[in-house]
């Protein structure tokens, strides 16, 4: 290698010598910049956190009303042919306290006020005769339990039910 | 080196400043988001980083902009910091990955082949003053030339530890360095050859 070649490339060296020796100084305010980028992160992540949060808490609240709305009713079902037999004996009572014939199974039909609850009462012997599912006793059942219903407020007004 | 037309470049060694040891009761704090502790790692580490990130970038806004990135970046991640590496390494090693990660995402530096990389640049454009300034000199070189000379002749690092950051062959890097040392022998050699 030639001094001329030489030269070069021992300034080449000084050079990258005094690259690695030199220390920059960053602007007096850097950190203070990067403090505050620091702190509109958080904030935006904050922010975003809580809208995430949000939504969340909506679908949740979403999910719980729309399950209460089609689900079935958590409520404790209503036993419908206890109530009916119950509502039936009291209006037996209630027709032998005010000296009222007393309306049985068996005088429904005679009874025009009556006449759909005997109707009920058929169609329930023809479903418990072909063991029909409960999901279609209970809907009769229900109905009974209104007809009672209906008629021992009748009576306790002395009114005579023509159509219930 | 004309110390005088860049005021950036002067003052205390920045490989010692890698170098220094951090107290554990600083990390700790810092690790818990004690942010006072991330403003003492910032006085001892902030100048040194923006040395690195200046020599990889050669521009200043950037290498603010990289110094401000890494620092956001060791707030959210200090908890993984296990000290299996000392701390300025591992800060270096950081502040390194960044700013390649910033030369990567300027495509038209990745994917330029290194030929028309060192052609893109016209050594000739350089004045005699800028050929005595160490800062000049190396803006004269490609961005991912700058950062391969940068990492090899002056940080130390290796060609397979630069070609894994880069994500290519060591092969590439050696002709990358090659092809940068050669342009600073031209470009110091010019004014010699003037006079």
């Amino acid at each position: 290698m030639t001094r001329t070649d030489a030269q070069p490339i021992e300034t080449v060296n000084a050079i990258l010598q005094c690259i690695g020796d030199a220390q920059p100084q960053p602007p007096a305010d850097l950190w203070t910049r990067i403090e505050a980028a620091h702190g509109v992160r958080s904030r935006r992540r904050r922010l975003r956190r809580l809208a995430v949060g949000g939504m969340f808490c909506v679908a949740l609240v979403s999910a719980v009303a729309l399950h209460r709305l089609h689900a079935p009713s958590a409520a404790p079902e209503i036993d419908w042919q206890a109530r009916a037999q119950a509502l039936e004996l009291q209006l037996l009572a209630l027709e032998h306290e005010n000296r009222v014939p007393v309306t049985t199974s068996a005088n429904f039909d005679a009874d025009p006020a009556t006449g759909e609850l005997a109707e009920i009462d058929r169609r329930l012997q023809v479903a418990y005769e072909h063991n029909n599912p409960v999901g279609q006793l209970v809907p009769l059942w229900k109905r009974r339990s209104e007809l009672l219903d209906a008629l021992i407020a009748a009576r306790r007004e002395g009114l005579t039910l023509t159509r219930i | 080196m004309n110390r005088s037309a860049n005021s950036d470049m002067s003052g205390l060694d920045t490989l010692s400043g890698f170098a220094q040891i951090i107290e554990a009761s600083v990390l700790a704090r810092a690790q818990r988001g004690d942010m006072q502790a991330f403003a003492t790692l910032y006085a001892r580490f902030g100048q040194p980083c923006y040395g690195l990130a200046l020599r990889l970038t050669g521009n200043t806004a950037q290498a603010e902009d990289l110094v401000q990135e890494v620092f956001l970046k060791l707030i959210e991640t200090i908890r993984s910091y296990r000290g299996d590496a000392p701390f300025g390494a591992w800060l270096k090693r950081m502040t390194a990955n960044a700013a390649i990660d910033q030369l990567r995402r300027n495509k038209r530096f990745i994917d330029a082949d290194p030929e028309a990389m060192f052609a893109a640049i016209d050594v000739s454009e350089a004045n005699p003053a800028q050929k005595l300034d160490a800062a000049a000199l190396l803006q004269r070189l490609p961005p991912r030339a700058r950062a391969v000379l940068v990492l090899h002749e002056v940080e130390g690092y290796t060609h397979a530890e630069i070609a894994t950051l880069f994500g290519q062959s060591e092969s590439y890097s050696k002709s990358i360095l090659a092809r940068g040392l050669q342009r600073l022998h031209a470009t110091v050699a010019e004014p010699q050859a003037e006079t």
